[in-house]
């Protein structure tokens, strides 16, 4: 596990899109209504950080109280994600996955240009459950409102190594 | 016998010889298809001693880091040696198994990357994908044939449907025995992927799916819980 250190009263948005391009959710979160009037005011961000993958970059705005920064890609963000007090996620599973095993409040933006979006049932499961939050790019700001006040269940962990006894039992590897 | 009676003899026991091997073929085809064993606990002989030839699609994307998951828990001792199908365009995936096998000290020298041309690109048009999996085909037919792998694991997508296909078609020929593994995406909860749907009624040994709506919903495929 790497060590988690933050900056002293730093609390940190991460916004991952995994290896897509999603302008839409990036546009989203940098506009004003959404860093001025829901983030930046009531709860005290100080960061914002944006993996914004194949897409394009966008302007960023002048925050007084926030610091934001863009990337396209890192080998691994996995510390990005642990140093994060909330994450905002494209609907993809390994960002998902990822965001869940490290424990952070989860926000799960469904992009709807993707054709046949089976990104939905993934999402929408993990919603129904009650292990992360899920919107569209038009309804994240009322999400993010909503996440302060609901919690979320707790995810359970994954099992490889059921994969791997099953294949050692299937090629004959006795026990 | 004369001369002239030897030769058609021989020709026509030529002939009889390749009618009952194609023969057997066609029903081993058939009865692999349709007939496939879904229960068995174990494919091969118990008490194995020899590690298990092993060759791993990767499907690029979230496939490939699903894929690294999976493979989490491994014992690289027992599945050796390690023979990966990246994409050619995929660079992403090469890396992760660099760091996938690095993460292995003791078993780091008993693996190896093969490019295999992509069956279909985004936003590719129908004809030109046609061409492209024929090719795949072709790529997959020269891999197979020279690697033999015991296992094969693939979680999708399409990548992996060619070597599954050729594998298949070395089994019925009676080339090669390979056991096919495939584990559909935990994104999928309630549908099968059309990669998914080819595996299990076709093409693979076993089936592995990771929710319980889509276990019940196709009971032939094999419920493990969540392996990702």
């Amino acid at each position: 596990m790497s060590v988690t250190h933050k900056e002293s009263g730093s609390k940190i948005v991460f916004v991952t899109v995994g290896t897509t391009q999603f302008d839409e959710l990036i546009t989203q979160v940098l506009h004003p209504n959404t860093l001025e009037h829901q983030i930046l005011e009531d709860d005290g961000y100080t960061h914002l950080v944006l993996q914004i993958g194949l897409g394009v970059e966008p302007p960023i705005p002048i925050s007084r109280r926030i610091q934001i920064s863009c990337y396209h890609f890192k080998e691994n963000i996995s510390s990005d994600m642990e140093k994060a007090s909330l994450i905002i996620s494209h609907a993809g599973a390994g960002s998902c996955l990822e965001a869940l095993s490290v424990a952070k409040p989860l926000i799960v933006v469904v992009n709807q240009k993707l054709m046949g979006n089976h990104q939905l049932e993934l999402a929408e499961k993990l919603h129904s459950e009650g292990h992360v939050y899920m919107c569209y790019p038009e309804t994240l700001k009322t999400t993010i409102v909503d996440f302060r006040t609901t919690k979320l269940q707790k995810f359970p962990r994954n099992n490889p190594v059921a994969f791997s006894a099953y294949l050692e039992k299937l090629m004959g590897f006795q026990k | 016998m004369t001369e002239e009676e030897a030769k058609i003899t021989f020709w026509q026991t030529l002939l009889l010889i390749i009618i009952a091997y194609v023969s057997c073929v066609v029903v081993h085809l058939v009865k692999l298809i349709l007939f496939r064993d879904r229960r068995d606990e174990s494919l091969w002989p118990a008490n194995r001693r020899k590690p298990v030839k092993t060759l791993i699609v990767m499907g690029s994307g979230g496939h490939t880091g699903e894929m690294v998951r999976l493979l989490s828990a491994l014992d690289f001792r027992h599945f050796a040696p390690r023979l990966y199908l990246v994409a050619r365009t995929d660079d992403m995936s090469a890396k992760r198994v660099q760091q996938l096998e690095s993460s292995h000290v003791s078993t780091a020298d008993s693996f190896q990357t093969v490019a295999i041309s992509r069956s279909r690109e985004v936003h590719q048009s129908w004809i030109s994908t046609v061409l492209s999996f024929l090719i795949s085909i072709l790529d997959s037919l020269r891999i197979l044939f020279s690697y033999q792998p015991d296992l094969i694991l693939c979680n999708g997508p399409g990548t992996c449907v060619p070597p599954c296909v050729i594998a298949l078609l070395l089994r019925a020929l009676f080339i090669k025995r390979s056991t096919i593994v495939f584990v559909e995406s935990i994104c999928r909860v309630t549908t099968l992927s059309l990669t998914g749907k080819l595996m299990l009624f076709i093409l693979a040994d076993r089936s592995i799916v990771q929710w319980p709506e889509l276990h019940a919903k196709y009971p032939q495929t094999v419920f493990l819980g969540r392996l990702v």
